[in-house]
């Protein structure tokens, strides 16, 4: 998917025919695309915006008990998005103007923060829930799974130096504490791999010793060596284990709670895949819109499919006809392809 | 239509599911074809180019007009005619790959040609 959404390999331009191409050829990024190309597709800064964590994670308390969980941020600025107009002078005039913003205004002294919820599926309901809870391309419904307030996130200091303390970040799904631990969600599973593999690329072997990215609880284990490793490598410490004198020892209490497989092993759809379609929610999204929103969608959307192909154009167009017809018939109309509901 | 292979021409069993402990569970680490995949895609970027980040170019050729070889040796310049492939990429000097040129009006256009392997840069400041 990334590919799409960045140069042609060819002539190093955006290209408008592949992300439609590969878009109209899946149709499960369809609440996705809803989503992208709604007003909440270009926000008006980083602080008027929600966040979503995407993934499902398990949650797992003091007696072992789980159950997964849902992360949402909601921002205490309220919403604010920028027109496609407002949004290309800005591209002209001052592309960076979210990050001015966030600086600027933590500069005055004020804070940016957002509301924390979770929302929470007890283990079992995993397996018969519509829409199956691991498939990113699927969201949990507010009226099955309600949002828990959890806390609140809250950015109140700028970075001194913006190349140490933001550009060697290096995030990763796969920095966990106990008592959170993952789920079978297929994107998560290969982010717990990627992440910190591409830390290791950009970043170096080492890259967990950078002042930004040190734990703050003290690292032992017997990994030693490796470019750039600043942090006294172990000092004399044995580098293996199980040896007769000592060293950090692993923690039984820690160990994630287990769960049941069945089947072989194999490359397939998620099991509930055929359960529920891959247009409902974006239906359900379109159907909420106000009908300003709703026209600018349309607009979103029909101005950046005319870069695509024809045949790609008539495609896609399908696949909105399928979430509601009336968002279909409206897309087609702008794009002038005859539409029989 | 050709084979979809890994890096080393094993063909891909699937290209759209990674391998996994059941329909439900976890993705196994035996999944070579992923992560030769998601190790592949980490690493496209190589760091951009400190100055001259943004630019293009094209294929040509260097056409001598004239025989100069009463001052040079050089042999695209000996022979009025004479053909050297060519390849120029022009770029802005400051600025960021990443950037439009919307703002960098204080940026110099230049242009870099490669005869041959060997390098010329006729600049316009």
């Amino acid at each position: 998917m990334v590919h799409t959404h960045k140069r042609n390999p060819q002539t190093n331009l955006k290209d408008h025919n592949a992300f439609w191409d590969f878009f109209s050829h899946s149709p499960e990024s369809t609440h996705m695309v809803t989503i992208l190309f709604s007003d909440r597709g270009i926000p008006a800064n980083f602080r008027h915006m929600h966040g979503f964590g995407s993934h499902t994670f398990k949650w797992v308390n003091a007696n072992g008990e789980a159950c997964w969980v849902k992360y949402h941020f909601k921002t205490e600025a309220g919403i604010k998005n920028l027109t496609a107009e407002e949004c290309a002078h800005l591209a002209g005039t001052d592309p960076d103007h979210a990050t001015r913003d966030l600086f600027e205004h933590l500069k005055s002294g004020q804070v940016a923060a957002w509301k924390a919820y979770v929302q929470i599926m007890p283990l079992a309901a995993a397996e018969t829930y519509r829409f199956d809870p691991f498939d990113v391309t699927k969201v949990w419904l507010y009226s099955d799974y309600p949002l828990i307030p959890i806390g609140r996130l809250v950015l109140d200091r700028n970075p001194q130096n913006f190349y140490a303390d933001i550009e060697q970040a290096a995030f990763s799904p796969a920095n966990l504490v106990p008592g959170v631990e993952v789920s079978p969600d297929k994107l998560l599973q290969g982010r717990l791999f990627s992440y910190p593999d591409a830390a290791r690329y950009r970043l170096g072997a080492n890259f967990a010793q950078l002042p930004v990215n040190q734990a703050k609880v003290p690292i032992a284990n017997h990994q030693r060596d490796g470019l750039m490793r600043v942090d006294g490598n172990g000092g004399s410490a044995l580098n293996y284990a199980p040896n007769s004198y000592g060293g950090p020892v692993a923690v039984p209490s820690t160990k994630e709670v287990p769960s049941a497989l069945t089947g072989t092993t194999g490359r397939t759809e998620y099991p509930q895949a055929s359960k529920a379609d891959d247009f409902e929610q974006a239906g359900m999204l379109w159907r909420v819109l106000k009908p300003d929103e709703q026209d600018r969608l349309v607009a979103n959307l029909s101005g950046h499919l005319r870069g695509a192909e024809r045949a790609i154009q008539e495609r896609q167009v399908q696949h909105f006809v399928k979430a509601d017809a009336t968002y279909g018939a409206r897309i087609a109309k702008a794009l002038g392809i005859s539409f029989k509901p | 239509m050709s084979s979809l292979t890994t890096n080393n021409g094993a063909p891909l069993p699937d290209n759209e599911h990674s391998l996994t402990a059941g329909t439900r569970g976890p993705v196994l680490m035996q999944d070579f074809q992923l992560t030769e995949k998601l190790a592949a895609f980490a690493r496209e970027r190589i760091p951009e180019r400190v100055v001259h980040a943004k630019g293009a170019g094209a294929f040509g050729y260097f056409e001598a007009t004239a025989d100069m070889s009463a001052h040079t040796k050089a042999h695209i310049f000996s022979k009025a005619g004479r053909r050297t492939p060519a390849l120029a990429r022009f770029s802005t000097v400051g600025g960021e790959k990443r950037l439009g040129r919307c703002r960098a009006r204080s940026a110099r256009f230049c242009a870099e040609i490669l005869y041959r392997g060997r390098q010329l840069r006729p600049c316009r400041q």
